[in-house]
Order: structure tokens, then C-alpha cells, then sequence
């Protein structure tokens, strides 16, 4: 018994560990998963598989991430002053999370306004180098939107609980919420951070009968792509070879002054010329 | 989780090991347990009753589970490099930061008496990954060699100093200096986002390549952050 217990405390810190690190690619065999929590005005408790795990989790809070072992996670969730998950206010849902994959299970309204939840996959590819991910699910209670990027439509008609993704240069957005076709914000215009090797994830939550629309936003890590080399030396005056390096050099100033170097040695070896003066 | 359970119909206890699993993972915020205390075996004196499964976990108090507002305003960017210094090679360079040139390879400030920092890792005083900062070893808008020509002379031990954009100066000690063909150099672990912070110095040596017109290699300058 005592072993298995020392067995469960291990375990116990390996989790504490990984919950301690941020959302990685998750490339580690667990699924990686965050709780959003976007229905307005209601304090909640969540039960998963029926243990009691966030209390008193309140409206724009998010949690996580958590490293889990993939399976199918039951959810449920509660008014806070409720005793157990008998009687949830949304769910149960069954969460299936998969090795090396990366979620938010997102609680919110739906567009007529009802309580839902709903599991969201967050990507993690690799951002090329220079450009990071921006992804915007509607999760409000409110019609078909466009998102405005710099002002200018970038995702249209997306409906609750849809979401759409792009890649943009690494930098800083500014984006609004407007009511498809339109492009007078209801929500926004905000600064949103694109970073290399991130998903901002930007979540329109609430609802726009109650006049309470927020924007909520996460970042993932994802994948990143480092640049292909570091072009660091144009002159060739520190080689730091052996003699043979400075033989080619002084080889190539001898073809030089023997009039056979192509166009490239020549501005190569002249180079070396100019600099020893 | 709830603690005043002790015994349990053995029928759930699969059921609720599994819970607790996830329970020590989402726990509620309890006290702020490290790695080190969780490991040392401070081992729960509420013992869960045997499982079928090979899981049990203790009800000791659970680990927190990270909560934040995600409607506050994103956090402001870190402070960038501005000023690199290493006495040890007399080498002062301004920094400014750098991107990707269109040919997919860190871009370099045009004189070598001026350093890069690539602006889409992390920044000197992150608290993880490496902070990677460039310069010519000689360079034609220079017309001749930079400071980072001496860059193979850094000894480990040697101390550099960062200046940051806020006023501050992080200071870093050479853990290792290596000089490794440029098609041998694997980019992706010197420009990492993970592990531990550290800031990454890079120019080139080796032998030069007329044919190619670069040098061979890459000299490249590990250092780890000195603690305040």
C-alpha cells in the first residue's frame, strides 16, 4: 500500500509539474487541456468525473493548462453552492482528449442565448518563421459575425460555436467584432499580440441581447520554425583556418592579379585587399 | 475533492481513482506545493482503498491549477536588448532587433560593430528558452572585422551584460563556447523556447569559402543568466 501511495505521490508531482508549464505542443503523450469559463453572471463549480475540481470559477476565467492522459473526461457543471454534480446547470459532456493534442472546453451560451459547452482543438503546428496564429471562436450569444482586422473584414459570417484561424506576421492586431456584413464594431476594436510560435486564441463571449459581449483571449504554444542559418561574415578577413585557409586566400589574390578570377572571386578577394591597407 | 472520503464501495473505486487523478490535476487551489515537496513524499495520511487499477493518487492537499482572467489585457512585451557588453574580448555592441530576411535566415545588422537580436524568440530575461543574439564577424558595410571576431575567445566563466530597453542589465556567465559547420548546426535547438533561459551569442568563423562566399562555420557562445 505504502508503495502505491509513494507511486501516486510521484504521479501526483509529475502533474503538479506539467500543470506547472505552459501549454506546450504537447508532444509529450498527454492532452493539454484549458476551461474557459463564458457564460455571464454565473459563478460556477466544475466536476469532472465527478470530483470537484475548479470552485467558484467565475465568469472570464480561464483555467489551466493541464497535462492529462488521453481519455475521455465526463464534465459537469454547477451552480457554486450546489453539493455535488447531480443536478449541473451545463453537461455532463464527455471530453475525449487525445495524446499530443491540445484543447480549451469552452462553457458559454449558445446563440439563442441557452448554457452550453463545447470542446475546442486548439492548433499547434508549427508558425513559420516571423508569423504567429491568431484563431477567433464565437462562443456569444448573438448572431453570424465579421472579425475586422485594422478595420477591414478578415473572417466572415462566423456563427456561434464556429471558429476560424489565421497566420499573420508576428505583431500586434487590431480587431473588432462586427455583425456579419457590417463593419460597425459591437465588440472591440482591441490590440490582439500575434507572436511566432503562439496561437492567440480570441474568444467573443456573452451576449448581445444582455448587452454584456467581452472579448476573452489565450495563448497556445505551438510548434515554431527557427531561422535556416545566421549569415554572419561577408569578407572572409577572419578565417580562422589553418594555413591552408590563408593558402586559398592568398591563392585567390594571385588569381586575381593574374587576371583569371570570375566576377564573384574577384569582389571576394578584393575585399581583403581594401581592408589590409 | 472531497476530504472526508475514506472508504468507498470498492465497485467505484476505479471510477474515482481516475477522478482523483484528474482531481489532482484540476484541484481546486490549494497551497502552492513545489515539485521538491511533492516529490520528498510527504505521503497523505488518508489512505484511498485499493484500486483494481494501477492508479492511486493521495488526497493530499492538490497541486494548483493555474486561474487567470482572460479578459484582462494582454501582459506588455518584454523589454528588448539594446546594449551587449563582454569585457573579457573588449566587445560593445548596440543591439537592435532583427527578424527573418526573405532568404529564410536570421537577419544581421549591416555593420558588425552592431548586434541582432532575434525579436521572435525570447527576450534576454525570459524565463525560458534562449535569447539569441547576432553580429557580423566582419561584414562590407564595415569594410573589416566587428567585436564579435573575438567572439571564439570567450572563455567559460566569462561574464557578459545585457542593457535592456526598461534600464535594466541582466548579467550571464559562458557556459560554452563551440565552433560547428554551419551544415552541422542544429537551429532549431540554438533558437529553442524552451528549457532553461539562457542567451545564445552567434557569428561566424571557421574557415572562409569563396566559392560560397561564407565561412564554414558558426561560432556559437552558450551563456546561463547570473542569479540577482
Amino acid at each position: 500500500m505504502r508503495t502505491r501511495l509513494l507511486a501516486g505521490a510521484v504521479a501526483g508531482a509529475a502533474l503538479t509539474l506539467s500543470a506547472a508549464l505552459p501549454a506546450t505542443a504537447a508532444t509529450d503523450g498527454k492532452a493539454s487541456l484549458s476551461v474557459l469559463h463564458g457564460v455571464p453572471g454565473l459563478t460556477v463549480d466544475v466536476y469532472v468525473n465527478g470530483a470537484l475540481t475548479l470552485d467558484n470559477f467565475a465568469p472570464g476565467d480561464l483555467a489551466g493548462p493541464l497535462s492529462l492522459d488521453p481519455g475521455t473526461y465526463t464534465v459537469a457543471i454547477t451552480a457554486s453552492d450546489a453539493a455535488d454534480d447531480s443536478s449541473p446547470a451545463i453537461g455532463p459532456v464527455d471530453l475525449p482528449l487525445e495524446a499530443n493534442m491540445s484543447y480549451t472546453a469552452v462553457a458559454h451560451l449558445d446563440a439563442d442565448g441557452n448554457p452550453t459547452a463545447t470542446l475546442f482543438t486548439n492548433d499547434t503546428s508549427a508558425t513559420p518563421a516571423g508569423q504567429g496564429r491568431l484563431t477567433v471562436r464565437h462562443v456569444a450569444a448573438a448572431p453570424a459575425v465579421d472579425v475586422l482586422a485594422g478595420g477591414s473584414p478578415a473572417i466572415t459570417n462566423l456563427a456561434n460555436p464556429d471558429e476560424a484561424t489565421l497566420e499573420l506576421p508576428a505583431g500586434t492586431v487590431s480587431a473588432a467584432v462586427a455583425a456579419t456584413g457590417t463593419t460597425d464594431p459591437v465588440l472591440g476594436p482591441a490590440d490582439v499580440t500575434v507572436s511566432d510560435g503562439k496561437n492567440t486564441i480570441v474568444y467573443a463571449w456573452g451576449s448581445l441581447a444582455d448587452d454584456n459581449l467581452a472579448l476573452a483571449t489565450q495563448t497556445v504554444d505551438t510548434g515554431m520554425t527557427a531561422p535556416g542559418g545566421v549569415p554572419t561574415g561577408e569578407l572572409g578577413l577572419a578565417d580562422q583556418g589553418s594555413s591552408t585557409g590563408w593558402l586559398v586566400a592568398v591563392a585567390a589574390l594571385v588569381a586575381l592579379a593574374g587576371g583569371g578570377a570570375v566576377l564573384a572571386s574577384r569582389r571576394r578577394a578584393t575585399a581583403p585587399v581594401r581592408a589590409n591597407r | 475533492m472531497n476530504p472526508a472520503r475514506r472508504t468507498v464501495p470498492p465497485i467505484v473505486a476505479a471510477a474515482l481513482a481516475v477522478a482523483v487523478v484528474v482531481a489532482v490535476a484540476l484541484g481546486p487551489a490549494g497551497r502552492d506545493r513545489s515539485a521538491a515537496e511533492a516529490s520528498a513524499g510527504s505521503v497523505p495520511s488518508t489512505a484511498l482503498p485499493p484500486s483494481p487499477t494501477a492508479v492511486v493518487t493521495p488526497t493530499a492537499p492538490t497541486p494548483d491549477i493555474p486561474v487567470r482572467d482572460a479578459t484582462a489585457p494582454a501582459a506588455a512585451l518584454a523589454p528588448a536588448p539594446v546594449h551587449l557588453s563582454l569585457p573579457t574580448i573588449d566587445a560593445d555592441l548596440p543591439v537592435d532587433p532583427v527578424g527573418v530576411a526573405q532568404d529564410g535566415q536570421m537577419e544581421i545588422p549591416p555593420l558588425a560593430e552592431r548586434a541582432g537580436w532575434y525579436r521572435f524568440g525570447p527576450a534576454p530575461g525570459s524565463d525560458r528558452g534562449s535569447a539569441v543574439i547576432a553580429a557580423h564577424v566582419d561584414s562590407d558595410a564595415s569594410g573589416g572585422t566587428g567585436p564579435f571576431v573575438r567572439l571564439h575567445e570567450l572563455a567559460q566563466g566569462d561574464v557578459a551584460q545585457v542593457d535592456l530597453a526598461d534600464g535594466s542589465t541582466l548579467s550571464y556567465r559562458v557556459d560554452q563556447v563551440v565552433s560547428v559547420p554551419k551544415t552541422d548546426v542544429a537551429w532549431p535547438d540554438v533558437f529553442t523556447r524552451q528549457g532553461a533561459p539562457r542567451l545564445v551569442l552567434v557569428t561566424c568563423g571557421g574557415t572562409w569559402q569563396p566559392a560560397v562566399r561564407h565561412y564554414s562555420n558558426n561560432v556559437i557562445a552558450y551563456l546561463s543568466p547570473v542569479g540577482p
